[in-house]
């Protein structure tokens, strides 16, 4: 479970449009922990060290995150069909960036920004789905809906008020989900909210179990279900705020692999949240590699995901019966 | 102190201006079966759920082995009630062996996982229940009956004082019928105080304890099934007509006594 993952991040750090060979990856990886002479070329190690390792670092914590959000969403909403983005966090983000490249903000913060307007459009779904003393899930749903056609209205509105030379084709290419702009500094902003929210999710994995089966069902067993409804979805805003943020809008990732790690070790949340973070570190990885191998350009994260997602989805569906048992 | 588990004192439920019961007193001791039994929305299930601390009385107390229901924390209170409801529909196919298990949560910490001893408490009442053939089976593939003598399991290893259960024999069988009441007898047995909805008048005759009938006038009778549970009564409940014969049966048993149309 954690080999993999390992493997395809050593892999990713060889391939790409300049072939560093492997065995000179290892090298300059162990140059960083005992002394070794370098005898390879400086930029063969700016390569390896500071475009390369940042960017598969980041793309396997935004899989495993956005993942792993999706297998906690999916469980505590007791439906396969939920991602990660129901409550209205990738619309609210998308437009907080879209607004920064409108400012011709600075990419620190866009980030912030994109991160802040994700929290705020969960909150706002969250206090909308709040009732007398409780918060049902078909009000979450509900409210999460409204939420993301409002943001995704005032998206269209910041497109259209865009200079269309310049920055309409930043936004829209920004949305479309790219690694590109990976950085040891994107990985400072954008790590810590995934590993809170990610430690925060695993901590309660157990009673997600017991979530799963119900709300009356889990209160009857001494789960506080409003609490632990909170926990996640605060962990869960947190993991795909950071992620949105800093790579755009990767979908299908929080949708698909968790059904994947399902049919791996089965509905149980402790051993399901552990795959799930394994098998979505890994599969983004491996088709962010694809996008910047594959072309002249690079492809657009967000249209691989979706383009081998989307007939990954259509062929679960067909082999299930849509009883997802 | 009191000797009984569940004390209820004056308790009022209303949805809005609806009463559903009013000044209703009623204990529960250690051993008995209470079997409420009443129309179709007459309010069986909730008062069911007021006691299970789901709903909140408009008036009157709840007191579980003596402490106020409204005072126990989840926790707490998962730890002295248990509650069956009626049939669910599960999303994920965890085994019958995760579903027993999760009834050992109330005795776990906020972010804890239970135990190997936690797991094999839920595989000696599968055991004990004759179920340990199903405990690797997925819970979404059993059969109704089958899924409902897991959740009882399941009350079981949640180790309370009182046990409620929502029309347990509904959708079952008559052999899952048969073999739900017995366990039922044999909870009582350990001391357990059980309150049970039931759609069936008969089955109050089966247990050791009194018989709870919501009129439909809304006035509520308590006490021994035989002294309350009479056509007349009976007629004040469904608004039908039925008779309830009683067959003497050979010593140690009691007489039989049931209710048939005709």
């Amino acid at each position: 479970m954690i080999l993999v993952p390992l493997a395809a991040l050593y892999v990713s750090l060889f391939v790409g449009r300049f072939t560093v060979p492997a065995a000179d990856v290892a090298r300059i990886l162990a140059s960083r922990l005992w002394p070794i002479a370098r005898d390879w070329p400086a930029s063969l190690e700016t390569i390896v060290l500071q475009i390369r390792l940042p960017r598969a670092i980041l793309a396997m914590f935004v899989g495993a995150g956005l993942s792993v959000s999706g297998a906690a969403f999916q469980g505590m909403f007791r439906n396969p069909l939920v991602s990660p983005d129901i409550l209205g966090v990738t619309a609210a983000s998308g437009f907080g960036a879209a607004l920064a490249l409108l400012l011709s903000r600075g990419a620190f913060e866009l980030e912030l920004i994109a991160f802040l307007f994700g929290i705020s459009g969960v909150g706002l779904t969250y206090l909308l789905a709040r009732t007398y003393r409780s918060t049902p899930m078909l009000m979450l749903v509900l409210s999460g809906v409204i939420v993301a056609a409002f943001f995704s209205a005032l998206l269209s509105g910041a497109k259209y008020l865009a200079d269309p030379e310049s920055k309409l084709p930043a936004i829209t290419y920004w949305l479309l989900g790219s690694l590109n702009g990976a950085s040891m500094r994107s990985l400072k902003v954008a790590l810590p909210p995934i590993i809170l929210g990610g430690a925060g999710l695993m901590l309660v994995r157990w009673r997600l179990n017991v979530l799963s089966m119900g709300d009356e069902e889990a209160r009857s067993l001494g789960v506080r279900t409003d609490r632990l409804k909170g926990i996640i979805i605060v962990c869960t805003t947190l993991i795909t705020a950071a992620a949105v943020s800093v790579c755009g809008i990767v979908g299908w990732v929080g949708l698909v692999i968790p059904h994947l790690a399902r049919m791996w070790v089965g509905p149980d949340h402790r051993a399901l949240l552990p795959a799930a973070c394994s098998i979505g570190a890994t599969y983004l990885l491996l088709i962010d590699d694809v996008a910047r191998t594959a072309s002249a350009s690079e492809i657009p994260l967000g249209i691989l995901t979706a383009i081998v997602g989307a007939p990954f989805f259509a062929y679960l569906l067909r082999k299930t019966q849509g009883g997802w048992q | 102190m009191s000797q009984s588990l569940v004390e209820v004192r004056s308790a009022s439920f209303r949805y809005a201006e609806r009463v559903i019961f009013e000044a209703l007193d009623l204990e529960v001791n250690a051993g008995e079966v209470l079997t409420v039994l009443g129309a179709n929305g007459c309010g069986k299930s909730t008062l069911l759920r007021c006691l299970a601390g789901e709903l909140n009385l408009s008036a009157g107390s709840i007191h579980i082995d003596g402490e106020a229901l409204q005072r126990l924390d989840a926790t707490a209170r998962a730890r002295k009630v248990a509650i069956l409801f009626q049939e669910h529909q599960p999303t994920f196919p965890f085994s019958a062996l995760d579903v027993v298990t999760m009834g050992r949560t109330p005795y776990l910490s906020a972010f804890g996982a239970p135990s190997a001893h936690d797991r094999k408490l839920a595989e000696q009442s599968l055991e004990e229940f004759g179920l340990l053939h199903v405990k690797d089976r997925a819970y979404t593939a059993l059969s109704g009956g089958e899924r409902q003598l897991v959740l009882l399991c399941r009350t079981l290893v949640q180790e309370p004082d009182v046990i409620l259960l929502d029309e347990p024999t509904a959708h079952l069988d008559f052999k899952n019928q048969v073999r739900c009441l017995e366990l039922i007898g044999m909870l009582a047995g350990r001391g357990v105080a059980l309150v049970s909805t039931s759609h069936d008048p008969n089955h109050a005759f089966l247990f050791p304890g009194r018989a709870l009938l919501m009129q439909a006038d809304r006035s509520v009778l308590i006490g021994a099934p035989s002294d309350i549970i009479n056509s007349t009564s009976l007629a004040a409940t469904y608004g039908i007509e039925v008779g309830v014969f009683s067959i003497p049966r050979a010593p140690p048993r009691q007489s039989l006594t049931f209710c048939s149309p005709w």
